[in-house]
């Protein structure tokens, strides 16, 4: 082979690297982030019944993938620890129903935030991870390889929010993944499917004519405990300061 | 002595450079790995896209509940999609499942809500019809 031969082969393989590096590039454009509404949250518990339904955690385990608290703050200033009661609804049974519950609540301001994995885009559970078992897909999405945990416990530690857990039967570290297997067949994720008044939002927030492009630039969203630095990609509209975790 | 030695820091290194070169976590082919898992599990949960192929009319008929998904009530219909038979499809018409939501617990601003004084014991769909 001589010299000029030798380019040509190499003139032809540029084209081919450029369409797979494009190709790469295309896929990652994608960002998702779910926005919660708070005042629209009713505490009905479809969301986490239909979590564990979907992904297989168990029905009466105390701990979920996603989860909703309910808050009674009385309003009196200065508020103290014991003005503000608060439940947490992670299994079948729903706390909210019950008599003391609603006693409690007559009289005093009343609201529920459902929680889940933050997918934070400085996750403090990729960061500890001593397998490199926890990592970012393109789409932002945090994922747990389950093969490679080794159960250590460290991203339970190391999570702010409290949303990672030992799965009881696998063993090892469990947690939202956004519904990896339904967004990626272009369906919502079980939890956004289950709310009955749409508190949930799923989608992708660069694509501008998206339902949550239009709620993050109408109206005024925070995140979880924005002191961390975790930059979360779950937004609240609504949230109250008494939500302190 | 100087064989042993020399034989521990081949080992060392051989460990050394699989851990930080060469295993599948850090060549993140585990991950990649993973994601196929993931992608391999099948949704439980359709939609109401594909509900309504079928039910077309109840879709169409719906006022009130019509913001909320056909699964937010009848739970996983994944299995319903393929078999098509009842028995594969939660209906629950007691007062308990309405009031799961509708019962006054505070806080529950954003949709009409009753109290256990109002007509107790009587199931809800006797009056009000959830389709409509």
């Amino acid at each position: 082979m001589n010299r000029r031969d030798f380019l040509k082969l190499i003139a032809g393989f540029l084209p081919s690297v450029a369409i797979v590096r494009g190709q790469s590039a295309g896929e990652s454009e994608k960002s998702y982030v779910m926005v919660i509404d708070v005042n629209k949250c009713i505490g009905c518990g479809n969301c986490v019944v239909a979590c564990k339904t979907e992904n297989d955690v168990p029905m009466d385990f105390k701990l979920s993938r996603t989860w909703i608290e309910g808050y009674a703050v009385k309003e009196e200033i200065p508020i103290e620890e014991s003005d503000v009661r608060k439940e947490v609804l992670s299994t079948s049974k729903n706390p909210f129903l019950d008599k003391s519950w609603i006693e409690t609540a007559k009289g005093r301001k009343t609201f529920y935030v459902p929680k889940l994995c933050n997918h934070c885009t400085n996750a403090p559970c990729v960061n500890v991870c001593p397998v490199y078992a926890r990592f970012y897909t393109k789409e932002g999405v945090v994922l747990v390889d389950k093969d490679t945990c080794i159960g250590c416990k460290y991203c339970i530690v190391a999570c702010p929010y409290g949303a990672t857990f030992m799965h009881p039967e696998q063993k090892v570290t469990d947690k939202c993944t956004f519904c990896y297997h339904r967004i990626k067949r272009g369906l919502k994720p079980a939890c956004v499917l289950a709310c009955p008044t749409g508190a949930r939002v799923f989608g992708d927030i660069n694509d501008e004519n998206s339902e949550v492009s239009r709620l993050v630039k109408e109206n005024r969203v925070t995140v979880l405990k924005p002191e961390e630095g975790t930059f979360p990609r779950v937004l609240y509209i609504g949230l109250d300061s008494y939500v302190v975790e | 002595m100087v064989l042993g030695l020399g034989f521990a820091v081949l080992v060392y290194l051989a460990l050394f450079f699989y851990i930080f070169g060469f295993s599948p976590m850090i060549t993140s082919s585990s991950q990649s790995k993973w994601v196929e898992v993931e992608l391999s599990k099948e949704p439980k949960f359709a939609d109401t896209e594909i509900c309504k192929e079928c039910h077309y009319q109840l879709y169409i008929g719906m006022k009130n509940h019509s913001g909320v998904n056909c699964e937010a009530c009848h739970g996983s219909g994944a299995e319903h999609t393929i078999k098509r038979s009842s028995d594969t499809i939660a209906i629950n018409k007691t007062r308990d499942f309405c009031l799961k939501c509708h019962l006054d617990v505070g806080g529950r601003k954003a949709i009409e809500t009753v109290n256990e004084s109002h007509h107790p014991g009587v199931y809800c769909v006797v009056c009000h019809n959830p389709h409509k």
